[in-house]
């Protein structure tokens, strides 16, 4: 059983806040090396619940493509967006960030990629709920 | 200043433009935390028990960085505590963000809150804050900053 997006929210929270304490606890001993590492752990953790979360929205959108338009199967991802969500201009812009994002965290490097995941997650679960299968 | 330093060693051939324009960029974020490290030791002064220090840093290097070949930049952690004890961190954790206009995490000992700012590229400063376990912003108001002081 797949959890919902609810208790990923929770799961993704539980773990966020355990590291911010570990973080915090780096911080109150002045380790800095720690801090740092603390801070790069929360990081990846966002990456890696805001490509859970991605594929989650991206499964719902080549499902519903699937059913009711077979013949945009082999589309481009963001032709699928299009047909789900004619001329809405913002849930495209902000999709194509989104794909953006899931691209370059996929393809890694020695640099940074921060997300707002209270911002992004639940945007996310909006477009999800608003697809209708 | 920082932004000259950052653009001395370019690792791959880029627009001088695009360098001067992450450089501002970064700039701009190291005074908006700046200006926001002030309002928070505007609000300590009447708490005449709490310390300040900005004594850590945090790295900043992310991708568009990274594309113009500039260098990481570290900028300064805000700390405070009461006595011996750290009461609240404020980590800048980044500026090209998904979502917003840069975040900074406020570590407390009740979990950590999510700032972001909200506003556009080049405008002033909206910041959000987000409970620990919350999903809903709410301003990043006086109110708040006395709640983390306290």
């Amino acid at each position: 059983m797949s959890p919902t997006f609810s208790e990923l929210k929770d799961l993704y929270s539980e773990l966020s806040d355990f590291l911010a304490t570990q973080h915090m606890a780096a911080v109150q001993s002045k380790e800095s090396g720690t801090a740092e590492i603390c801070n790069q752990k929360k990081i990846h953790n966002d990456q890696a619940y805001f490509l859970y979360l991605f594929t989650r929205l991206e499964g719902r959108i080549n499902e519903k493509v699937q059913k009711q338009k077979p013949e945009l199967k082999e589309a481009h991802f963001m032709e699928k967006v299009r047909w789900i969500f004619p001329q809405n201009s913002q849930v495209e812009t902000r999709t194509r960030k989104y794909l953006e994002k899931r691209n370059s965290i996929g393809h890694g490097g020695n640099f940074n990629q921060v997300i707002s995941m209270r911002v992004v997650v639940p945007q996310i679960e909006h477009l999800f709920n608003s697809i209708k299968l | 200043m920082v932004a000259a330093a950052v653009l001395e060693r370019p690792k791959v051939e880029m627009p001088q433009d695009h360098q001067k324009e992450i450089a501002s960029r970064i700039e701009d974020w190291q005074q908006r935390i700046s200006d926001l490290y002030a309002h928070i030791a505007e609000c300590a002064e009447k708490h005449s028990e709490l310390w300040l220090s900005e004594n850590m840093t945090a790295k900043l290097f992310e991708k568009p960085m990274h594309d113009a070949g500039l260098e990481p930049v570290m900028l300064p952690v805000l700390n405070v505590g009461r006595g011996k004890g750290l009461i609240v961190s404020f980590q800048p954790i980044g500026l090209w963000v998904l979502g917003a206009n840069g975040r900074m995490d406020i570590l407390t000992h009740n979990g950590a809150y999510e700032l972001i700012d909200e506003a556009e590229v080049g405008q002033p400063p909206n910041w959000q804050v987000f409970a620990p376990g919350s999903w809903e912003a709410k301003p990043f108001d006086h109110e708040v900053v006395e709640r983390l002081l306290s």
